[in-house]
């Protein structure tokens, strides 16, 4: 069902500070996206998970990426043939 | 699902109308009136039968030059009015100052790294990211890849239509 | 290919190596694990240009200032400054003390 998807996505969304959510298959096909994320970055962010994951080809798990900047952070983590992306705006 | 930031290509093909894409010069070897080169050298040599392959060899490499020369002289070119100079010379600048005035190449800034930050020292050595955040996306990951292998298509009409015969 | 400059990288605290590649993509300098390793430059170098790509704030055409990739016992963090690009291998304590 994709309710429980949905239901993650808005609970996500509730963490201090979390501004945008995305959810993409290992294809890049954006599978859920609320908040700042928009759906046309999903291509980008698997393929850079993707490149990720070359780093470190014995790695049981794929690492998380972080792009910082003074006004916020974006984290990718890719889990089996999801990836996911959070959109983070720094919380004082 | 469509490409993210596809780009379309040039599409424009061999234009009728002579522009600064034609050729000036035609292919020679699929004009007819291009000359084949006398290869004089071979027939002069008739005592030359030991060194057969060497000619041989240099006859092949005379008859290729001869094939990628151009012969400008052979070539009835259409010859440009001195109006016609004036409105290309025209047409070409105008287009190249689009270029330079105009909006950057989207494809450039697939190439060209931004300017970035000032002393990368201080940024490199600056605190890892938090725990907090490497927790969160890794718990929401896992159960973000659970809550996409319980989605299904559920397939409430017929995939194939049929319509009615007339 | 390695010895301190003005960039002071090896000064970067738990730091296994360091990369300095520029735009076409070659290796500048380096250091320890990272030394002339031009493969993860490479990756890295694809997911620099990836990244720029993505708006971190949606109102500002700004990009990111660092870029981690994170493992569990290392982290790959990397920046761009003045058309080069700086990549830095440093250790992973996950068991650092951090109260929420």
């Amino acid at each position: 069902m994709e309710n429980n998807l949905e239901r993650l996505l808005d609970e996500t969304l509730n963490n201090p500070g979390v501004v945008g959510v995305l959810c993409a298959d290992k294809q890049g096909l954006c599978l859920g996206v609320k908040g700042t994320a928009t759906p046309e970055s999903s291509g980008i962010v698997v393929a850079l998970s993707q490149q990720a994951a070359l780093l470190k080809p014995a790695a049981s798990t794929a690492p998380v990426i972080c792009l910082e900047s003074d006004k916020g952070n974006v984290l990718v983590k890719s889990h089996e043939d999801t990836t996911l992306v959070i959109h983070k705006m720094p919380v004082y | 699902m469509g490409c993210c930031f596809g780009r379309d290509e040039d599409k424009r093909t061999q234009v009728e109308s002579p522009d600064e894409r034609s050729r000036l010069l035609v292919d020679p070897g699929r004009h007819p009136s291009s000359r084949p080169i006398n290869s004089e050298y071979g027939s002069q040599s008739p005592s030359s039968l030991t060194k057969g392959d060497e000619q041989s060899e240099l006859n092949r490499i005379l008859h290729k030059a001869a094939n990628d020369v151009i012969d400008v002289s052979a070539i009835d070119s259409h010859t440009m009015e001195q109006h016609e100079y004036l409105d290309r010379a025209r047409t070409y600048s105008s287009r190249v100052a689009v270029v330079v005035t105009g909006t950057k190449k989207p494809s450039s800034s697939l190439l060209v790294l931004p300017q970035g930050v000032s002393v990368p020292y201080t940024v490199l050595a600056d605190e890892p990211v938090s725990l907090a955040d490497i927790n969160m996306i890794n718990v929401a990951a896992e159960n973000a890849s659970k809550a996409v292998k319980g989605v299904k298509v559920k397939h409430r009409e017929d995939l194939v239509v049929q319509f009615p015969q007339t | 290919m390695s010895g301190p400059g003005p960039h002071n990288l090896d000064r970067v605290p738990d730091q296994d190596g360091y990369l300095i590649i520029n735009g076409d993509g070659a290796v500048m300098a380096s250091s320890g694990d990272l030394e002339n390793d031009e493969r993860v430059a490479g990756i890295l170098m694809n997911m620099v240009r990836l990244a720029s790509r993505i708006k971190i704030n949606p109102d500002k055409p700004e990009t990111f200032k660092r870029l981690s990739v994170v493992f569990d016992d290392f982290m790959y963090v990397a920046t761009i400054s003045s058309s080069k690009v700086y990549v830095s291998k440093r250790r992973h304590n996950p068991q650092e003390p951090v109260l929420a």
